[in-house]
């Protein structure tokens, strides 16, 4: 059939579905001029569109067969030289099993996805590159693999793996909710996270997804983030709040919701700080009540910080106030400009010295972020570790979302390597 | 490497302004997430492992685009894209389907005929893909709506939007396109 030919048809078919079935004939009769196949051809349509049920549901996807293998892990006895000793979590492309190395002895928590090819190289490259990172506020990466997950009946498949620090504790979201937090428990978690984070951006890793759900405070109230782009969101009482457009957005510095790529870097992950801390003290995300990011939300949201509101000033105190506000600053070089000063001043908080973030110190930061910035430039390696789907482990899909992880390599590093 | 999300919509947008790669690579990106999250479970599917198109698509949208403050132009961008990402997932979902039934599998396949089959009939996904080649030949835009309906499982007002026509002309072009393929696949099934 010829493209001229099939519009004819198809114009005579729509003219033909507007009149009422009884004159159809006629005027296809008419429509088509004494011209047999053009006709049958309107009529073949027509009597197709009788059969309403024809692509009636949308494409849809069976694949339960990738679903057996997870489900079947309930029923894994080991993975590699690991033991299984119980299931973690479980959800989206990966499920989090309780496993007992053998030498050293320890528990580890063993994260195994499901997905082949791309999915285990970015765990691998990010493992490697998390493993640099040793601080007690970040659960350590141990090892990454692929191995043979064993089953109970002696049946085996294969999955990728990485074998992190085991933390017995709950999500700072639920840790928050149990417990009445003051002003100087908050600045006190704030800095230990903070402590944390700026080691983190000393060798060149960027989070840019902390929230309440990926930090595990442990049983002595010390926070461990364990989601450095391994993502291990914790199933269970998943409150409504991460589900919701606010649970999302609260913590995403404004550059990151408007999209500028080449703006985001730590201080995204101070803005984070900041807007946790928000939360821990006002009892709801930052960005509340959000449900649409319009036009008119993201201008408020570019505008100010809801830390600088007289409410939230009273909820937290002049001082810890000032500095959450400071964190939140929608305004890069009115942010604090380093995990390091943002720890200083929460320390002043806590001893209660005054702060002294003045203008002109933000001003030095500022002139030295910017050097040190253009310096490191040429040496940045961009890594995006994808989104829920292929790293996050997420027990509450509603509650997942993008990670994205940079590794800005060290320069001396590759140069030493290149040499 | 992965794009991340925030740099989709700028993919997106080069791929629309005739950068080849980047519209390559927005694809890509969008094909591997949606295939993700159709391999495994959670997420938009069902307990049984199926799960409709509507939900893969918006799940994937909602991670990679929403919270990003998309503009119209990037939702336009990004349905056009999912649709035929979905479009390619169908096939080799169907194509596997088929070549695991006539290989070796057979014990496998007894298991799997005592339920219902849930899913949509993977025949019958190749037969329209081939139909709908034919008519985009014919009509390109019908096409697209069918593309962005059956597969991308969009609405009659979302089509609209990434079409940038109005609803009346997706539901007209809707009808006389599934009635085309429906004649279309009749004869082949003769």
């Amino acid at each position: 059939m010829i493209r001229a030919r099939y519009a004819q048809a198809a114009d005579i078919f729509a003219e033909a579905l507007d009149r009422p079935e009884p004159d159809r004939e006629s005027f296809i009769a008419d429509a088509c001029e004494g011209d047999d196949e053009l006709r049958s051809t309107v009529e073949s349509l027509l009597r197709s569109d009788a059969d309403a049920s024809f692509l009636d549901t949308p494409y849809t996807h069976d694949d339960s067969g990738a679903i057996e293998n997870i489900d079947r892990l309930d029923r894994a006895v080991a993975v590699g030289h690991y033991r299984v000793r119980g299931r973690i979590a479980l959800g989206g492309m990966a499920a989090v099993l309780l496993a007992e190395q053998e030498n050293p002895h320890r528990e580890v928590a063993l994260k195994l996805l499901f997905l082949d090819g791309t999915a285990s190289d970015t765990l691998t490259g990010e493992a490697a590159a998390l493993g640099r990172l040793q601080h007690p506020n970040i659960a350590r990466v141990y090892e990454a693999g692929t191995a043979t997950v064993t089953l109970d009946d002696g049946d085996s498949f294969t999955a990728s793996y990485i074998a992190m620090e085991y933390i017995q504790g709950v999500t700072l979201a639920d840790f928050a909710t149990s417990k009445t937090l003051d002003r100087r428990d908050v600045a006190t978690l704030l800095l230990s996270i903070a402590g944390a984070i700026g080691h983190a951006h000393q060798r060149g890793v960027v989070h840019r997804d902390l929230k309440p759900s990926n930090i595990l405070v442990d049983h002595d109230g010390g926070p461990h983030i364990i989601d450095f782009g391994v993502g291990i969101v914790r199933d269970g009482n998943t409150s409504s709040t991460a589900s919701s457009l606010a649970g999302t957005i609260s913590y995403m510095a404004p550059e990151q919701l408007l999209g500028q790529l080449d703006r985001i870097d730590t201080r995204a992950d101070i803005f984070a700080l900041g807007a946790i801390g928000y939360e821990l003290i006002a009892g709801k995300p930052l960005h509340a009540g959000v449900e649409h990011l319009d036009d008119a939300v993201m201008a408020r949201i570019v505008e100010s910080s809801p830390a600088a509101g007289a409410t939230f000033r009273a909820q937290a105190g002049g001082q810890l106030a000032r500095v959450l506000r400071r964190a939140t600053e929608p305004s890069l070089d009115r942010r604090y400009q380093s995990a390091s000063e943002f720890a200083e001043d929460l320390r002043r908080v806590i001893d209660g010295r005054p702060l002294d973030a003045d203008d002109a110190s933000a001003v030095r930061a500022l002139a030295f972020y910017a050097r040190r910035h253009k310096a490191a430039a040429g040496a940045i390696v961009v890594v995006f570790v994808t989104l829920a789907a292929a790293v996050a482990v997420t027990l509450a899909a509603s509650s997942a979302t993008e990670r994205a992880l940079v590794l800005a390599e060290s320069s001396r590093e590759d140069a030493a390597q290149q040499a | 490497m992965n794009p991340e999300p925030h740099d989709l919509t700028v993919l997106l947008n080069r791929g629309i302004a005739g950068d080849r790669n980047a519209a390559d690579q927005a694809f890509t990106f969008v094909y591997d997430r949606l295939r993700a999250i159709a391999a495994g479970p959670g997420g938009a599917a069902k307990p049984d492992g199926t799960m409709h198109a509507t939900a893969l698509v918006h799940e994937v949208f909602a991670k990679l685009v929403k919270s990003n403050a998309a503009t119209m132009n990037d939702r336009r961008h990004f349905f056009s894209v999912a649709a035929k990402a979905m479009r390619h997932i169908a096939i080799d979902h169907a194509r596997k389907a088929l070549s695991k039934k006539r290989g070796g599998g057979a014990a496998r396949v007894s298991d799997t005929n005592l339920e219902a089959p849930t899913g949509s009939d993977p025949l019958q996904v190749l037969a329209l893909d081939e139909a709908l080649k034919e008519l985009t030949d014919l009509h390109e835009r019908q096409a697209s709506v069918v593309e962005l309906r059956y597969f991308a499982g969009l609405s009659v007002q979302e089509v609209a939007d990434t079409l940038g026509c109005s609803p009346r002309t997706v539901e007209l072009d809707w009808r006389t396109a599934r009635a085309w393929l429906r004649t279309r696949l009749g004869e082949t099934d003769r």
